[in-house]
């Protein structure tokens, strides 16, 4: 059995607000193992870059607080280090690339300055060792002319190129992990699979670990081998990735898939999941997604789900629990 | 960069024009005619209108302008109608005095205010965020004066620390170190009353200016990488921030320059603002005009300055 990296237990971030505090991330868990590409899919608001900025301590407090849980990395919980020491691993063992490549970099310093940053402030390089690794690093994203190129400002690249910028950056010290936060969302189609390549090719070259988060189930397929289904500030399905599109357990994750038109088929209408992610002021009691989901007894009005498996998934819904009326389990008996 | 700099500079020269037709037309807008203060009330008419010939009086307005422009061009501002002596005489005698005292409180505005603005912003909603916004409220409310005289009532009258008005002390040894003493002694008081609203305003902006700057992404991105919290304020926020507080550059000469005519009165100073208010009293129409010309041109290198100050900071204006 491999040992996790990274294992995150009964994360709870909360945000303050004028009506209360309310959870963002509420009892998320993970492990994240060497060498894998983990995705988490969601939609807008479920808690996804959340939980990524509060491994890297990065939640704005106030109004943000990690309340509880654990993040654990290489045996050692992050959430009980000095802002100091989590200083010194930012960048260095774990590092994350955002979504907007156009607001990500800072437009009054050129790309090489920014890079070489990381190499001085982890590395304690001299500013020409520096210069020359950032050169070295935006040559293996595959940026043309890595030393002109190094001395440009970011408004004089295009979006694809920024974004291969970031990721140089990321990698710069080799971190452990990566969290790439929708790497591709602000990308054109083409650019976007050119992105997703360099990641698949780095990735080999380095081992790092990837913590992929996207709402983008095409992104997942091409990259991850393991998913996360994130609804409303919860992991409400575990699986691998095959069986994620082969055999979706959870009724949300199915509504997710549903809702991707096909290429073979013609259809007048996509296909919705109806209704819109509850609003983390009023979530329903009992299985946060019943208000949306077909399948709804009573029961899932009343409890909330617990994790259950269900062949090599593990999901959170009663359907896949003894607790449900059994015309309507689908597990088979032989 | 060079380019962007000879263009600022050729933009400026038709704004010279401007200034100075608006300067003559100022002056003939004001009632009176120099020559009424200038010659005996007995004298004839027809004296008068001999001595407005020879001056070129009689001529249209516009030949006038141009006349007096060509003069200005060969570095001549005219003469004072009481003691005539040569405007550019007097300005230059008043010039190091206010350039001293405009330049210190210029500098005292943006060495203190900027990385007070730069506390306030990161310290938001703190006992000391709440203390400065305070404080700089006060700042740009008082009038010039009335700070001017109570700093005079505490620190000359009462305790005794510096000099009440004036750039030196009669008779004291002005040679080398104990010169810069004694000048420093007396600019204290003036460049502080004159610096305050404008430090105040730099702060104020600074502050804002940060706030909104600390929200951008690459300010997460900057402390994604493991930067030290003083790395992502001072070299990522900051170098931002700045961008509109050097608007605060520009804008703050001609203000500092209007200041100085009232803290210059306040703490008799010998600069350009004291001549000017005599001027105006003694309705010496050549020195107000110099003056309002020399003032323009001050502020429009001022302006000059910030825009290149501007191109420096952001890569963004260098290179489009």
């Amino acid at each position: 059995m491999r040992e996790p990296v990274l294992e995150v237990k009964g994360l709870e971030t909360v945000f303050k607000t004028e009506e209360g505090s309310v959870p963002a991330v509420n009892g998320l868990d993970f492990s994240l193992y060497e060498g894998e590409t983990l995705g988490i899919v969601g939609e807008s608001g479920c808690g996804k870059s959340v939980a990524a900025l509060s491994i890297m301590g990065l939640i704005p407090s106030p109004p943000g607080r990690v309340a509880a849980g654990q993040i654990m990395y290489r045996g050692e919980d992050l959430l009980g280090f000095s802002e100091e020491r989590m200083r010194r691993i930012r960048g260095n063992q774990i590092s994350m690339i955002f979504q907007e490549p156009m607001t990500a970099l800072n437009p009054v310093y050129t790309v090489g300055n920014q890079i070489e940053e990381t190499f001085r402030q982890h590395r304690n390089m001299s500013k020409q060792e520096a210069f020359q690794k950032s050169v070295q690093m935006l040559e293996l994203v595959g940026i043309p002319l890595p030393e002109q190129r190094a001395g440009e400002y970011p408004h004089q690249l295009s979006g694809g190129m920024r974004q291969r910028v970031m990721i140089a950056m990321a990698l710069a010290c080799r971190p452990d992990v990566l969290i790439a936060d929708e790497p591709t969302t602000a990308l054109d189609v083409t650019i976007q699979a050119q992105i997703l390549n360099l990641m698949k090719d780095l990735k080999k070259q380095f081992g790092t670990t990837i913590m992929l988060i996207t709402h983008d189930l095409g992104v997942v397929a091409e990259t991850a081998a393991n998913v996360i289904v994130m609804y409303a500030g919860e992991a409400v399905e575990y699986a691998g990735v095959e069986d994620l599109f082969n055999a979706p357990r959870h009724p949300y994750t199915e509504g997710l898939l549903g809702s991707i038109p096909k290429i073979d088929e013609s259809c007048e209408m996509l296909t919705t999941i109806e209704g819109v992610v509850p609003s983390l002021m009023d979530m329903p009691e009992g299985c946060r997604f019943h208000p949306r989901c077909h399948y709804k007894k009573e029961l899932c009005t009343q409890k909330a789900p617990p994790l259950v498996e269900s062949g090599a998934s593990r999901v959170k819904c009663f359907k896949y629990t003894d607790q449900w009326p059994h015309r309507n389990r689908r597990t088979i008996s032989p | 960069m060079r380019q962007y700099i000879i263009r600022r500079l050729l933009q400026a020269v038709p704004i010279l024009f401007g200034i100075t037709l608006l300067t003559f037309l100022i002056m003939q807008l004001a009632p009176g005619n120099p020559l009424q203060t200038m010659i005996d009330p007995t004298i004839s008419m027809e004296e008068i209108n001999m001595a407005e010939k020879k001056l070129g009086m009689d001529q249209p307005k516009i030949i006038q302008y141009f006349n007096w422009l060509r003069e200005i061009l060969t570095g001549n501002l005219g003469y004072s109608v009481k003691t005539g002596q040569p405007v550019a005489k007097l300005i230059g005698e008043r010039l190091p005095a206010t350039l001293l005292l405009t330049m210190s409180a210029f500098f005292i505005s943006f060495i203190i205010g900027v990385p007070l603005g730069v506390y306030s912003a990161t310290h938001k909603y703190s006992a000391g965020d709440y203390s400065m916004t305070f404080l700089a409220f006060l700042g740009i409310s008082i009038p010039n004066f009335f700070f001017g005289l109570g700093l005079i009532y505490v620190f000359a009258l009462k305790l005794g620390w510096l000099p009440t008005s004036g750039m030196a002390t009669i008779g004291a040894d002005l040679s080398g170190f104990n010169g810069v003493l004694v000048y420093a002694r007396h600019l204290v008081m003036p460049a502080i009353v004159l610096a305050l609203p404008n430090l105040a305003t730099v702060m104020r902006f600074t502050r804002s200016s940060m706030i909104e700057v600390l929200l951008h992404d690459f300010i997460r991105t900057a402390k994604a990488k493991g930067l030290t919290h003083r790395r992502v304020i001072y070299k990522h926020a900051l170098r931002n921030a700045l961008i509109p507080v050097v608007t605060i550059f520009g804008l703050s000469i001609p203000f500092l320059f209007g200041g100085a005519y009232i803290t210059e009165q306040v703490f008799n100073w010998p600069g350009m603002g004291s001549l000017g208010i005599q001027a105006i009293t003694a309705r010496e129409y050549p020195i107000v005009m110099g003056l309002n010309l020399f003032t323009s041109i001050l502020v429009l290198m001022g302006n000059l300055i910030a825009d290149i100050s501007y191109a420096f900071v952001d890569p963004r204006i260098r290179y489009s």
